[in-house]
């Protein structure tokens, strides 16, 4: 057993021998200790993830395939792939899973055990749909993840949270539907499933034909698109996310931001461009879908009047940035997306991470009833503002870095009027941002919350190791981009 | 020695301006460095022609200093001219508080048109050249700085004239590849040729106090102390306008008789005679009407140099001296009338042959000589000029003729209604007035108050005589036009022609009888009018009514009373026009960023909401639109 084989069968067994030894215990003390068993959970994932990229490094391999426990090489057996794109997304959701339980541990109460178990296999889920290698799995994993993410919406019993949970049911179904109508489409034409199969199929099939599977085939990639849009939540696919972000608990807003919708959503387009990425209009209908979301999604924020809708509507802006870089195709614009989706998870995760502390201190969330925290709130408002600059791309933080590098991307790939619509709606993301940052930080302070105090405990540790990273990201960026292009991957 | 002429006036300015406390000390020195002046400027002139190259790199630029049979002969002139004005200003700026200044910017100006007038290189002359417009802003600020109207309006009309001519520079340069004079020969007045041409012309005639660039020397009339009037419009930046006019027309460009620069320029010249002719009859006070005739008599110069002709540049150039002469004589004049009776207004001047006998004359030898009463020095110039205009075309000579019946019309009317008359009831009060007043400008004017030191015994003494320092040099002036006069021929031929080279002779008395007659039918004509409208007022300072009340006329002081001629006007409208635009569309930038912009945000972020109401039906018909558009798209690619 090498380390590298170690990590990898981690990323599966991990979290399910988190939930078998977490049930092990009686109620009361999972429910008091829940703490330090997801905890572990998502601390694994991470070191699993480092741990795994450092090993795969030093071998020299670029991926490491294997079976959960049966020998790859038999025929037709399904089996597990890691690279480095997937090592970066894997730490993203161990990163996203550790933030949540640090605010859980002060926001949720009477749920934690429903809340630890549903946390451990939605963790599994994605890394399921991470590292398998053919469409189906990807599918039942994708299942997997929505099915957790319902219930932990739902679970908090209240009737927003079952509305939003409903929504987003019935979406995700609808999403289900159209992946699963598109895997039988793609069957038909080439009789498997398997990434490496149906890679250049492209090549083989032409509009001009006339055979129905040939046309299934385009039917299909409609279908994929348009179903992994629905999980990613941009515009038009989006008005699930809002409601749901909002109803939900605060600790599963982050995760539903920070990891599900990127993996679930953005993680599937990006096999879809890898493997279709030489049909023509599946790269434009990516931008035409990124460039709508971020006008729109931004435009929306603006006249939202509760905090957490306008975070969730800043997501739907941001996810069309990934999107944009997305259809360019080329490795920056890979490069470019796996950094906004850094980057992104590191600002956004910030922002519900205050919007628990709001929560927690002030009772509401309602941007009415919110004002001049400054104050009060130090740490909260400075953290704040620093997530404000990275979402708007201004230096030193990771956001500036990540949307320069899709700005590059789209003009590198020959779309200057994509870069330059990109570059000013980036104005756009500030005027929301500095809306909210006015309402809820600056000017007088309210007179019913003078007596509110920093919040403390995970939830100010969350947000400074948030922050952090968002300005250390920053810093390193150009340093990463170094080793990239040393390593001749740009 | 280039380089003294341009470092002894500068010296010799800290030197007046820290002695400014002793009046004798600073008279002595004054006196003793125009003479060194006068005898650099001689010496240079014996020496004949040769350049110096200042240690000095500025890219693109060869600074060099020339001294050529034209420079050489116009800074004689000014030389001669300094310690005149000198004298003048050391008596007139005695014990004023602002007078050391004065003084120094004084010198730094003699400074400034010694270098103008030695620079070979364009870039050099225009770093003199803006250097005089410094300190004519620094002497005209002097005394008024609260309300610097004078000082605001020379810059910016002056500022115009010098953008133009920098203009002219830079089309000039680039057409003939050099920054040097030396280097422009006869350049053709073509294209680019032309606009450098017409642009260098029109700053340095601007420069010189052409219409439409006059516009500051009545108000500075106003505002600014005499003796700046004798050294500015009188004199100094007429001869470096003229010389530099001179130097494009005869050297620089090869300008063509009746070429549309020449034909346009002749234009201005006639406008100015006239224009400001007839402006000046309406005037009623003494220097306001001596600064538009300044002004009307740089069109007499306009007119000879824009001809082209060597008569015409000959004429024009000794107009030039002759102007200098009498007009900073007739300055000087009203200095002394102002430090005699306390005041300049005509009407309640009058009868001061009496107190003032040594004005009176040399004012008469001034007025005969600017009216151009046959055998005075502007006699020959004013011929000569009219030679030019007939030849080019008649209604130029006209509109001359013309301008010298309006000449010597209120030149009549200032000398009438200022030495002989009655002095009027007023004049009394005001001159009691000013003593009680203005004890220190009364005691100032008179150096013999050096030993009468009260303030008292000063009034009754600068009542009872003239002031030397004052008087002296209108006397040299006076000598000096009777002297061209006499000596007209060797000064025509002998110092203007052979600097400009010219081939004819044009020295001696005008060769043409008719128009002789003519001109001295029209001084008669004007002296009739004289007498015509001073019978029917029955005063001598309103013997010009009759003639400004005609219907033509006096819509056209209707129209400069509004400053409709008034190029600062113009400039302060456009300006005001443009600044309102700017402020327009800085309006339209600021609401497009705090109307425009947000609330089409809020519009589109309301209606976008309201689409989001939350009813599931709509979600998923919205995620079913989406398939399809994205459909659509694959349709509309494949």
């Amino acid at each position: 057993m090498t380390i590298l084989s170690i990590c990898a069968h981690g990323f599966i067994y991990g979290p399910i021998l988190v939930v078998l030894i977490y049930n092990l215990f009686n109620h009361e003390f999972a429910r008091k200790h829940f703490f330090w068993f997801a905890g572990t959970g998502a601390v694994w994932q991470i070191l699993a993830a480092i741990g795994g990229f450092t090993a795969l490094n030093q071998n020299g391999q670029t991926s490491y395939a294997f079976g959960a426990f049966w020998d790859i090489r038999l025929a037709g057996a399904a089996f597990f792939e890691l690279n480095a794109t997937r090592f970066l997304l894997l730490l993203i959701v161990g990163l996203v899973a550790l933030i949540s339980v640090l605010v859980a541990h002060q926001t949720v109460d009477f749920n934690r055990s429903s809340y630890t178990n549903l946390l451990m296999i939605l963790v599994l889920g994605m890394n399921g749909m991470l590292l398998v290698t053919d469409l189906f799995s990807l599918y039942v994993f994708l299942e997997v993840t929505g099915l957790c993410c319902f219930i932990m919406i739902a679970m908090f019993r209240s009737r927003a949270d079952l509305e939003g949970s409903f929504k987003y049911l019935i979406l995700s179904e609808l999403s289900g539907i159209f992946i699963l109508t598109a895997i039988a489409f793609l069957m038909m034409k080439t009789g498997s499933l398997r990434y490496a199969d149906l890679a250049g199929l492209g090549q083989r099939i032409s509009a001009g034909s006339g055979q129905l599977e040939d046309l299934l085939v385009y039917a299909a990639l409609i279908l994929l698109i348009s179903g992994f849009a629905i999980k990613t939540g941009v515009v038009p696919f989006h008005s699930w996310l809002p409601d749901a972000y909002q109803s939900a608990d605060t600790a599963v807003s982050i995760l539903l931001s920070g990891a599900v919708n990127k993996v679930a959503g953005v993680y599937g387009l990006m096999i879809v461009m890898q493997l279709f990425g030489d049909v023509a209009p599946v790269g434009p209908s990516l931008a035409a879908v990124g460039i709508i979301s971020i006008i729109i999604g931004a435009l929306l924020a603006v006249r939202q009047p509760q905090y957490k809708r306008v975070v969730a509507y800043s997501s739907v802006s941001q996810m069309g940035y990934i999107l944009l870089a997305l259809s360019t195709g080329t490795t920056l614009g890979l490069v470019a997306a796996l950094a906004h989706i850094l980057s992104h998870t590191a600002f956004k995760s910030t922002l519900f991470t205050n919007a628990a502390a709001l929560q927690e201190q002030t009772g509401t969330l309602e941007l009415k009833d919110l004002g001049g925290l400054e104050n009060q709130m130090p740490v909260t408002a400075f953290t704040s503002i620093i997530a404000f600059l990275s979402t708007a791309g201004i230096p030193p933080t990771a956001g500036f870095w990540s949307k320069i590098l899709i700005i590059l991307a789209l003009w590198q790939a020959g779309s200057p009027v994509l870069a330059g619509v990109a570059l000013v709606a980036g104005i756009l993301s500030s005027a929301y941002l500095i809306r909210l940052q006015r309402t809820v930080f600056f000017g007088q302070t309210r007179p019913e919350l003078a007596k509110v105090r920093e919040v403390r405990g995970s939830v100010l540790t969350a947000e400074v190791l948030l922050t952090v990273i968002t300005l250390g990201l920053g810093l390193l960026y150009p340093y990463i981009l170094l080793l990239l292009h040393a390593g001749g991957i740009l | 020695m280039l380089a003294i002429l341009i470092l002894l006036p500068v010296a010799a300015g800290c030197f007046l301006w820290l002695a400014r406390r002793h009046y004798v000390i600073s008279q002595l020195g004054g006196l003793l460095f125009a003479l060194l002046n006068l005898a650099a400027a001689l010496r240079l002139y014996q020496g004949g022609q040769f350049s110096v190259i200042l240690p000095v790199t500025v890219p693109g630029f060869s600074l060099t200093l020339r001294a050529d049979q034209v420079a050489e002969l116009f800074l004689l002139f000014a030389a001669a001219m300094v310690p005149l004005l000198l004298i003048y200003s050391i008596g007139f700026v005695r014990d004023k508080k602002w007078g050391g200044l004065y003084l120094l910017y004084l010198c730094l100006s003699i400074a400034m048109v010694n270098g103008a007038l030695l620079s070979d290189d364009l870039g050099l002359l225009l770093f003199f050249w803006e250097g005089l417009l410094g300190t004519l802003f620094g002497m005209l600020l002097l005394r008024n700085r609260e309300n610097p109207r004078a000082a605001v309006k020379a810059l910016t009309v002056s500022g115009l004239a010098d953008l133009i001519l920098m203009l002219g520079i830079a089309a000039s340069v680039y057409s003939a590849h050099t920054t040097l004079m030396s280097g422009m020969q006869q350049l053709p007045v073509t294209g680019v040729g032309a606009l450098g041409c017409a642009a260098l012309l029109m700053g340095a005639l601007g420069k010189a106090g052409c219409m439409p660039f006059h516009a500051w020397i009545p108000l500075a009339a106003e505002d600014a102390p005499t003796p700046f009037l004798a050294a500015f419009p009188g004199s100094l930046e007429k001869i470096l306008g003229i010389y530099l006019a001179a130097r494009v027309v005869t050297e620089l460009y090869a300008v063509k008789p009746g070429s549309a620069v020449s034909v346009t320029v002749m234009i201005f010249g006639a406008a100015t005679i006239l224009l400001a002719g007839a402006m000046a009859l309406a005037q009623t006070d003494l220097k306001r009407l001596l600064a538009y005739s300044a002004v009307s008599q740089v069109g007499y110069m306009v007119l000879g140099l824009g001809s082209g002709l060597a008569v015409g540049v000959a004429g024009a150039v000794f107009h030039l001296f002759n102007h200098v002469l009498y007009k900073t004589g007739l300055f000087m004049t009203a200095g002394a009338v102002e430090a005699a009776a306390g005041t300049t207004d005509l009407r309640q001047l009058g009868g001061l042959r009496h107190r003032l006998p040594l004005t009176t004359g040399s004012v008469v030898i001034f007025s005969l000589a600017i009216t151009g009463f046959p055998g005075l020095n502007g006699f020959y110039s004013k011929e000569l000029v009219f030679d030019a205009a007939l030849e080019v075309n008649v209604i130029f000579y006209l509109a001359a003729l013309l301008g010298a019946v309006i000449t010597a019309i209120y030149i009549l009317k200032m000398l009438h209604s200022v030495f002989w008359g009655q002095p009027a009831a007023a004049e009394i009060n005001a001159d009691q007035r000013q003593g009680a007043q203005n004890q220190p400008a009364a005691a100032a004017v008179n150096p013999a108050a050096d030993q009468l030191p009260t303030a008292r015994q000063a009034k009754v003494t600068g009542r009872q005589g003239e002031a030397w320092a004052l008087a002296i040099p209108q006397l040299l002036l006076a000598l000096a036009c009777v002297g061209f006069a006499v000596g007209e021929s060797p000064v025509v031929d002998g110092l203007i022609g052979q600097a400009f080279n010219l081939q004819e002779r044009f020295g001696g008395f005008p060769k043409s009888a008719a128009l002789v007659i003519i001109s001295c039918l029209a001084l008669a004509l004007a002296g009739a009018d004289h007498l015509y409208g001073w019978r029917r007022e029955t005063a001598a300072s309103r013997a010009t009514d009759h003639l400004t009340g005609l219907p033509g006329l006096r819509q056209l002081y209707v129209a400069a009373q509004r400053g409709c001629f008034d190029l600062y006007v113009w400039l302060t409208a456009g300006v005001r026009a443009f600044s309102r635009l700017c402020q327009w569309i800085e309006n339209g930038v600021t609401w497009f960023y705090d109307i425009g912009v947000p609330r089409t945000i809020m519009g589109a972020g309301n209606w976008l909401s309201a689409l989001d109401n939350g009813s599931l039906a709509r979600y998923l018909a919205l995620a079913i639109v989406g398939m399809l558009a994205v459909g659509l798209i694959f349709i509309l690619m494949l």
